[in-house]
């Protein structure tokens, strides 16, 4: 899964622009944990998202579902460590 | 101009052509929410502080980077980005006073306060610094640039201007080390220090995002949730709303910012170890151990005197206040959702001063002198009350945060750690004697005397109503320096001065 992502994150930081913010903020970053980084690139565009489109049943399942990714993946690096 | 100055040039260029670009950066904030008339003050500011750093380049001469030539980088370089910083409030405020009709709503005796240079002074040093004692009597009317800039020089200020300046315009050679250090940080989590400084942005990142969408789910529009988990987790705080966080009347909210503030008030090489998955070592850290039974601890004790002292009607709302106002004090946050100075026991107040003056964890965004160096403190002198017992031929360990001392090295850390404590009681002391010199003690007691200054001190920003733009100049200076010489640990600020008056020789 987190090998997956990894090859995702990369290939977005290819694909995508420099000039998108988080993509080159990764790439100037470093190698880092490819789950933070996929935070990265996406908050960004999930906040825009809530600034557009504002308190909804999409936006709020799609915070909820950030955040649950972030504490899932910090407990799961936790628990298998 | 002297050769010793000539060499501090091109570090402190390198910080301000930083600066500017977070000028630059802002520029984007105007464009989204249609504010043209803070363009141009943007852009001006941007361009004076950019010529400044360059000509700092452009004149400078390159000397070794040694500890004296790292804290007085530090300290003029924070000043300077204390001064410079202030342009854009200057400048926006300037706009809409001139062209009203352009700024439309925004001309208001709020952002007008800031056509007084010294404001904009003590915004821009209570912001790097992250302090948040404000000038600002209504948040809520300001420009959203100007909020936006507030908050911004929060969440750099919390990491620190060299640490932004190293991570983007590294030094060459070993200088980036030394820089490091004088900004009241010595924790690597890389070996390379350029490294370091990029997981440090990487963490903050992480967390401002998380932060962000968390007060947002729990009920902050979504502006106010990017300025407060900014300010939260730099622990800062700077709000956009005219009673900080007392303005949403919300606990859900209040509770949901207590762990961002915790989070600020943790390590960053911490924060990189539980990230990375190592529970252990975290859970094993002496800092982050002692932070949570202080934090416990106090908040228990504040509640306790709030009970006591029937501050509030009901125990829940004791539990409330009492909890926020401790971590966000500690923590050296400052939100602030109690009236403090007008409704809380001496006792409560001067609880509250001490958690100020202490702070939490070295190495992470709070102020304060660090609950580490109360710990080498206790632990030294227990150390030597009971040598006494012991025979002088007797080998004893000193162990603290997992590593054993030699006697030298026992020395040197009893030594900073006292060094530091009594430097921040004796400034604390004279910011203390010297306001109360300079506000009416009709209307401000002395324990709200104590209390504004260790929050100035201890880069808090919890305030019994004595900052304000009517405060008298001398106050503000004086609050100002109280700032600046707590957010380097004191000894950089004096070294600048002694080099002053002696012209940097040895």
């Amino acid at each position: 899964m987190s090998s997956a992502i990894a090859t995702i994150v990369s290939l977005l930081t290819q694909l995508v622009p420099t000039d998108l913010a988080s993509v080159s903020f990764l790439s100037w970053a470093g190698d880092r944990d490819p789950i933070y980084d996929l935070l990265i690139l996406t908050g960004p565009i999930l906040i825009l998202l809530i600034a557009l489109l504002g308190r909804m049943w999409l936006t709020t399942g799609l915070a909820i579902g950030y955040l649950l990714v972030f504490v899932g993946h910090l407990l799961h690096s936790i628990i298998s460590e | 101009m002297s050769s010793s100055l000539r060499t501090l040039l091109p570090d402190i260029g390198r910080i301000l052509q930083a600066l500017a670009g977070m000028m630059v950066l802002s520029i984007v904030v105007g464009l989204l929410w249609g504010e043209l008339f803070a363009i141009p003050g943007l852009l001006i500011s941007a361009a004076i502080t950019y010529a400044l750093g360059y000509l700092s380049l452009r004149y400078g001469t390159r000397g070794s980077v040694d500890k004296l030539h790292g804290m007085m980088v530090a300290a003029l370089g924070w000043l300077l980005v204390a001064i410079l910083g202030s342009l854009p409030f200057l400048t926006i405020s300037w706009t809409a006073a001139l062209a009203p009709g352009w700024a439309g709503a925004f001309d208001t005796p709020t952002l007008a306060a800031f056509r007084h240079p010294l404001n904009g002074v003590f915004e821009s040093m209570s912001g790097f610094t992250g302090t948040g004692l404000t000038m600002s009597v209504h948040e809520n009317t300001l420009p959203r640039t100007i909020q936006w800039w507030r908050s911004f020089t929060e969440w750099v200020g919390g990491v620190g201007v060299i640490v932004l300046t190293t991570a983007i315009l590294a030094r060459p050679g070993s200088g980036s080390l030394t820089l490091y250090e004088s900004e009241a940080r010595s924790d690597k989590i890389h070996p390379s220090i350029v490294s370091t400084v990029r997981t440090i942005w990487w963490i903050f990142l992480v967390f401002t995002l998380v932060a962000t969408l968390l007060l947002w789910l729990v009920g902050m529009p979504i502006w106010d949730a990017i300025n407060h988990a900014m300010t939260g987790l730099s622990t800062g705080g700077f709000s956009v709303t005219d009673n900080s966080l007392a303005s949403y009347q919300e606990p859900l909210i209040e509770f949901a910012m207590i762990p961002i503030m915790i989070a600020g008030s943790i390590a960053f090489p911490i924060h990189y170890l539980l990230l990375s998955g190592d529970g252990r070592s975290v859970a094993r850290d002496l800092q982050t151990r002692w932070v949570a039974i202080y934090f416990s601890a106090g908040s228990i004790f504040l509640i306790g005197l709030l009970l006591h002292f029937n501050t509030y009607g009901t125990s829940l709302q004791s539990l409330r206040y009492g909890l926020f106002q401790f971590i966000s004090a500690a923590s050296c946050t400052g939100f602030q959702t109690a009236d403090i100075g007008g409704q809380w026991s001496v006792l409560s107040q001067l609880t509250l001063s001490a958690g100020m003056f202490i702070g939490a964890a070295a190495g992470s965004t709070v102020g304060g002198i660090k609950l580490i160096r109360l710990l080498t403190l206790a632990k030294g002198m227990i150390r030597r009350i009971s040598d006494v017992f012991y025979p002088e031929s007797a080998i004893r360990r000193f162990e603290i945060d997992g590593r054993t001392l030699t006697d030298t090295e026992v020395s040197k850390e009893l030594e900073e750690a006292s060094i530091i404590a009594l430097l921040g009681i004796v400034l604390l002391v004279v910011g203390i004697t010297g306001l109360l010199l300079l506000v009416s003690s009709d209307v401000y007691t002395l324990e709200n005397v104590v209390f504004e200054v260790a929050s100035a001190q201890g880069n808090v920003g919890l305030s019994t109503g004595i900052t304000g733009p009517a405060m008298p100049s001398a106050a503000k200076f004086l609050l100002m320096f109280n700032m600046w010489v707590g957010r380097l640990e004191f000894i950089p600020v004096l070294v600048l001065l002694r080099a002053l008056v002696y012209g940097g020789s040895r």
